[in-house]
């Protein structure tokens, strides 16, 4: 795995973990493994991280959690949205990216030129 | 708070290493699909997972409702420590106890005397007058007499009434051991001015008290004390100074009024008729009741006004008079000493709990060790302080 890793700022793991459960029940490897997969190996996280923002943001009644049965038949803990874990996503993603392009806007600034 | 949540804490561990196990045994089938041996993928999952009790233990964290176990955690740990050392527990126990109890002694004290209403209604229109004998006596604050008590009564504007107490002795004897009991001689209208009502029975009349009648008032304390709590205390014979009296009433309980708290017992005052004319006869404590409406300083002009029309005669020179709040009266000169007191037992408890540290500190010496284990075991600063 040669691909270079990103430290993910501040926060942005339970938005990005919101985001994830957002598309339907998910249980933790599967976030994990959905992650790396959708930023192609840049985001990858470990499970010292991973599992402690679940049940956080579960102890904070943003995801609700449930045990069911995989497609292999095997008992998982699956992950849901709440309605404030929805809410929370939305003005997540949008601060996101009001700050994604501010920082574009001030990194893509002509070198020189503003004199 | 979830209380039964967090009661079944054994279930959420279990649910917790499920969990984590699940990801574990996925992400080592998932290895083992590029072709690897078990044992290869385990423990290449094992250095990208971390620790699994890391792990648990920052899931436990992130739940929060961790602080209620820690918190029992740390209170049965200092127990076991505490009797590990027996010696030590006394100390800081014994240190402890010393300071807190001298704190609350002091502070029964002085809510009782400072802070308490005084047990008469509206207290704060009460007042004590004394005569003004600073030019003969040099005392502002002398007794008055019978004499004064009556005129004023009589003349003054600026009251709803005037009592009027003298002290008295009364030896209690026929039933069980003869015993002094402190008493006092008031005018009928003493109950009236303070406003209060007996517990049991009555109080004694005007045209009791003018006639000399053989009743008195006595306090819950001695009801309870020499008669047991009789019920039948009102209308019993008693002997008192060897003449039979009539128990006419019981104060209620916490009842009391100058001079003292252990007073047990009012008689009338039935002054005879030459003490009603005697301005020298300087034995008596007047408490007022200031009218509605009237207020403290218009009530003591008005006041030492009247004595000095009154003793106008007198052979030593008229005097005015002085007039004491009730509150201001009772509380007296304690007040200072109380606060100094109080004061001073909380600087005790300080002082207590500055030792204790030592203690702790000079112990905590000892402890480094132990201290260091914990930390290196993963304790948090916090708790290694607690």
């Amino acid at each position: 795995m040669a691909s270079p890793k990103s430290d993910l700022p501040q926060g942005t793991l339970d938005l990005l973990i919101l985001k994830t459960v957002a598309l339907g029940p998910v249980h933790g490897y599967a976030i994990a493994q959905r992650l790396q997969q959708i930023s192609r190996d840049v985001v990858q996280v470990p499970g010292g991280s991973l599992y402690p923002a679940l049940h956080r943001l579960e102890n904070r009644k943003l995801l609700e959690a449930e045990w069911r049965q995989t497609e292999k038949g095997r008992d998982a803990k699956f992950y849901r949205l709440t309605r404030s874990g929805r809410a929370q996503l939305e003005s997540g993603s949008a601060g996101w990216q009001r700050l994604a392009e501010a920082v574009g806007l001030i990194l893509g600034m002509a070198e020189g030129g503003s004199r | 708070m979830n209380w039964r949540r967090l009661l079944r804490r054994e279930g959420q561990e279990a649910s917790l290493a499920k969990e984590l196990s699940f990801h574990i045994e996925e992400r080592v089938a998932d290895v083992m699909r590029w072709g690897v041996s078990e044992e290869e993928a385990r423990r290449r999952v094992r250095l990208e997972f971390g620790g699994a009790e890391q792990v648990k233990d920052d899931c436990r964290d992130a739940r929060r409702a961790r602080w209620v176990e820690v918190l029992s955690q740390d209170v049965r740990y200092a127990w076991r420590d505490l009797c590990r050392n027996p010696g030590f527990a006394a100390v800081a126990i014994a240190t402890l106890a010393l300071g807190i109890g001298g704190i609350t002694a002091m502070f029964s004290a002085f809510d009782t005397i400072l802070l308490r209403p005084l047990p008469y209604a509206d207290a704060d229109r009460l007042v004590m007058i004394w005569d003004d004998m600073s030019k003969s006596e040099g005392n502002p604050t002398f007794f008055s007499t019978p004499a004064e008590w009556t005129q004023w009564r009589r003349l003054n504007t600026v009251f709803t009434d005037i009592a009027c107490s003298q002290p008295g002795n009364a030896i209690l004897s026929g039933d069980g051991e003869p015993e002094e009991v402190r008493a006092r001689k008031v005018t009928w209208n003493l109950w009236s001015v303070l406003s209060v009502q007996p517990a049991m029975g009555r109080v004694f009349t005007e045209d009791e008290d003018n006639n000399g009648a053989r009743v008195a008032v006595i306090s819950h304390g001695l009801w309870q004390r020499r008669f047991g709590g009789a019920s039948d205390i009102v209308g019993r014979k008693i002997s008192i100074n060897d003449a039979p009296y009539e128990v006419a009433g019981v104060m209620p309980r916490g009842f009391y009024f100058m001079p003292s708290h252990d007073i047990d017992m009012w008689m009338p005052a039935s002054f005879p008729p030459g003490l009603r004319n005697n301005f020298t006869w300087h034995e008596a404590q007047i408490v007022a009741r200031i009218k509605a409406g009237v207020s403290l300083g218009h009530a003591r002009e008005s006041m030492a006004a009247l004595s000095l029309q009154v003793t106008a005669k007198d052979f030593r020179g008229p005097h005015s008079a002085t007039m004491i709040p009730l509150r201001q009266q009772m509380a007296g000169k304690t007040e200072t000493a109380l606060i100094v007191l109080l004061s001073a037992s909380a600087a005790l408890l300080l002082i207590a709990c500055v030792n204790l540290a030592n203690l702790l500190l000079s112990r905590g010496a000892v402890g480094g060790r132990e201290v260091a284990v914990r930390a290196a075991l993963g304790a948090g600063r916090g708790r290694l302080i607690a």
